[in-house]
């Protein structure tokens, strides 16, 4: 709590509606954001339920220089994934930790579920359970719509809502954050659906009391300066992340139609250079970010004949036009966009839907499964079919989109096809198929994404690959990130949030830490993680990784299967020892 | 001699030629000298593909060499 010594977590349970705020002094050390979230998760879990149990937490936490700093706009979810079947951990922009900052919660931690459809109303006065029994059923826009019409606080608060794929349970739908954001990945959405939470609104007029306004202002200031007026995070305002369509694209690295091709012969057609010509209609930021790195594309679309057309906009970003373009063949910029709105309004995770649809359209060419099975036509390039297959799925339209709806993991299981299921460590691929730092990194990530460790930054900027510093730079790499996330900092301005500018980010608001303690709060994150995913069943021991990642090039060539199992051997060995080290330090 | 050079729209902001075109180059001429003629700061290049192959800041070109000058991808 800016300007006390603890973090003021508000409890909800959903099932007796009732809530409860507790100072909580013990978990200032952890700051914040994936530390305190981390923690609230362990204290809170129950080891022996399913992930969709009713009892099983859900929390949401954001940190003590949240909104308060440029860019330090992010706040993190932590849950039980449905989808891995262990820690779950996803970040959002968007309004929300501007509204938690301003209602006075450091952290929500929601248990129970509500005995019927409920939205709720969290302010810094009081806790409210709605009735969205009429809302139960409609997309991501309808109810955001129907929020905003109901409720008050236009401006300061902050609507996050799911879509059918999370009322239906599919184990990587997302929670939308006021509409252009995100909890995108492993499940966060049917976390909601089990709960019967379908919205929250969250909004406050609490003061910020910051003691010693001079130093604060200055050092805003002197960030600010930094993020703005340096090359630290222009690229990201300019094409923003779609930039990579054509680098990836050059150095083989961009997958492309079930990872059957590393180049895409339709890239330019679909790269940051073409989106911005064609389809860029503006920029937006998270609140508390000058950077506008949310980059919003327009489609037209023809809704009745007579020349009866509408405009609509959409954010996009690298992962979107990866998942959601090459992998499936995309050809058009237009159609990317025309896809992106559909898995928006359905409420799922972009890249999971991605690379599900293309390992499916494998697997009808293949012959592992039928027309019956997938009720569409899938074949790469083939929008309408696509978007026809994205409703199957988050309607769970029959037994093979029931099936498919549990993720990858589930599917080759029922219906073969391991080979080519773009998997890492239980989760789809990102889109960055440079090499043998991203494949270990994300299996090896605490959460399975690309951005935990950013081995794709390793592979693209070593100029020889050494096994001992892959393995180190994911370590190191990951446990440093979990300082900036224990922060919410968003991950695009670490340039900017070096550890000398944290530490004089927090001394500015009165927290005086030292680099030591940074370090010690980066490693203790990385093995409270550990000992979460230890306690869920979690392990990596006889993992294989998909033959399909083997036979298409990267930046570095074929990667060699024997070798990236030798790292992940090294890893696994290292991390261990490092948390034995570690547990008898606590 | 002549070589054909493509320059990532990222590298625009530095004021020097984007997009695909050729150049005539004297013997010796390397990925350095090009990147000073084009105005392109070193520290912000990811890439240099000849021909499809990454290469050096001192490779030298030959005839005919097709080289692509690309900023690193990010993570998003």
């Amino acid at each position: 709590m800016l300007g006390e010594d603890f973090v003021r977590v508000l409890y909800i349970d959903l099932e007796n509606r009732k809530a409860d705020i507790r100072e909580r002094k013990d978990l200032y050390k952890y700051l914040g954001g994936t530390g305190v979230a981390a923690k609230l998760l362990e204290e809170n879990m129950k080891k022996g339920l399913p992930p969709l149990h009713e009892e099983q937490p859900l929390i949401i936490s954001i940190g003590p220089l949240s909104t308060i700093f440029p860019v330090v706009t992010k706040a993190v979810a932590t849950f039980i994934s449905p989808h891995t079947g262990e820690y779950g951990e996803s970040h959002a922009g968007g309004r929300l930790a501007m509204a938690m900052r301003n209602a006075g919660y450091d952290a929500i931690v929601i248990t129970g579920r509500a005995h019927k459809p409920t939205y709720l109303l969290i302010t810094d006065r009081n806790i409210e359970f709605k009735d969205a029994r009429a809302m139960w059923g409609l997309d991501i826009e309808e109810v955001g719509r129907v929020v905003r019409e109901r409720e008050p606080g236009p401006g300061k608060r902050s609507i996050i809502r799911i879509g059918r794929a999370g009322e239906n349970l599919v184990t990587y739908s997302c929670v939308n954050v006021d509409t252009y954001r995100h909890f995108g990945r492993l499940g966060m959405g049917a976390v909601f659906g089990s709960k019967n939470l379908k919205a929250m609104i969250i909004m406050g007029e609490r003061d910020l009391p910051i003691s010693n306004l001079k130093e604060y202002f200055k050092t805003y200031q002197e960030i600010y300066k930094k993020a703005t007026q340096t090359d630290a995070m222009a690229k990201y305002h300019e094409l923003g992340t779609p930039l990579n369509i054509k680098v990836l694209n050059a150095i083989n690295s961009l997958p492309t139609k079930n990872l059957l091709q590393s180049t895409f012969e339709h890239a330019d057609d679909i790269s940051g250079e073409r989106f911005a010509e064609k389809n860029l209609i503006r920029k937006v930021s998270c609140t508390g970010c000058p950077i506008g790195c949310i980059h919003i594309g327009q489609f037209r679309r023809e809704f009745d004949k007579g020349y009866e057309y509408e405009s609509i906009a959409v954010s996009y970003d690298h992962e979107l036009v990866y998942a959601l373009g090459s992998l499936l063949g995309i050809r058009t910029s237009d159609e990317v966009l025309e896809i992106i709105e559909e898995v928006e309004l359905a409420g799922l995770d972009a890249m999971t839907t991605g690379v599900v649809l293309a390992w499916a359209t494998e697997a009808l060419q293949k012959g592992l499964i039928t027309k019956e099975d997938t009720l569409a036509d899938l074949e790469f390039g083939n929008t309408k079919e696509y978007i026809k297959a994205i409703d199957y799925i988050a309607d769970r339209a029959n037994e093979f989109y029931y099936t498919i709806g549990n993720g990858l993991n589930e599917a080759v299981k029922k219906y073969g096809g391991q080979e080519f299921a773009l998997l890492y460590g239980g989760n789809e691929m990102a889109g960055y198929h440079t090499g043998y730092g991203f494949a270990l990194g994300q299996t090896v990530g605490a959460r399975h994404s690309h951005l935990d460790n950013a081995g794709y930054s390793y592979d693209q900027s070593a100029k020889e690959l050494k096994d001992e510093e892959i393995v180190d730079y994911v370590i190191k790499e990951e446990k440093e990130r979990n300082v900036l996330t224990s922060l919410c900092i968003c991950l695009f301005a670490r340039k900017v949030y070096d550890r000398p500018t944290i530490l004089k980010a927090l001394h500015s608001i009165g927290i005086d830490w030292t680099d030591d303690d940074l370090t010690r709060l980066g490693n203790d994150i990385f093995f409270t993680k550990l000992r979460i995913k230890k306690e869920l069943g979690y392990s990596l021991e006889n993992y294989r990784f998909p033959k399909r990642v083997f036979e298409t090039p990267t930046l570095w060539g074929r990667m060699d299967e024997e070798r990236l199992n030798r790292l992940l051997r090294m890893y696994i060995d290292r991390v261990e020892k490092e948390y034995e080290d570690w547990s008898r330090g606590q | 001699m002549r070589i054909g050079v493509e320059v990532n729209d990222f590298f625009e902001k530095y004021g020097g030629k984007t997009g695909k075109f050729e150049m005539e180059i004297d013997p010796g001429f390397n990925v350095q000298k090009l990147l000073q003629k084009l105005n392109i700061p070193q520290d912000r290049v990811g890439f240099v593909i000849v021909n499809q192959k990454r290469v050096d800041f001192d490779y030298v070109f030959s005839e005919g060499d097709e080289v692509h000058i690309l900023p690193f991808a990010i993570g998003g």
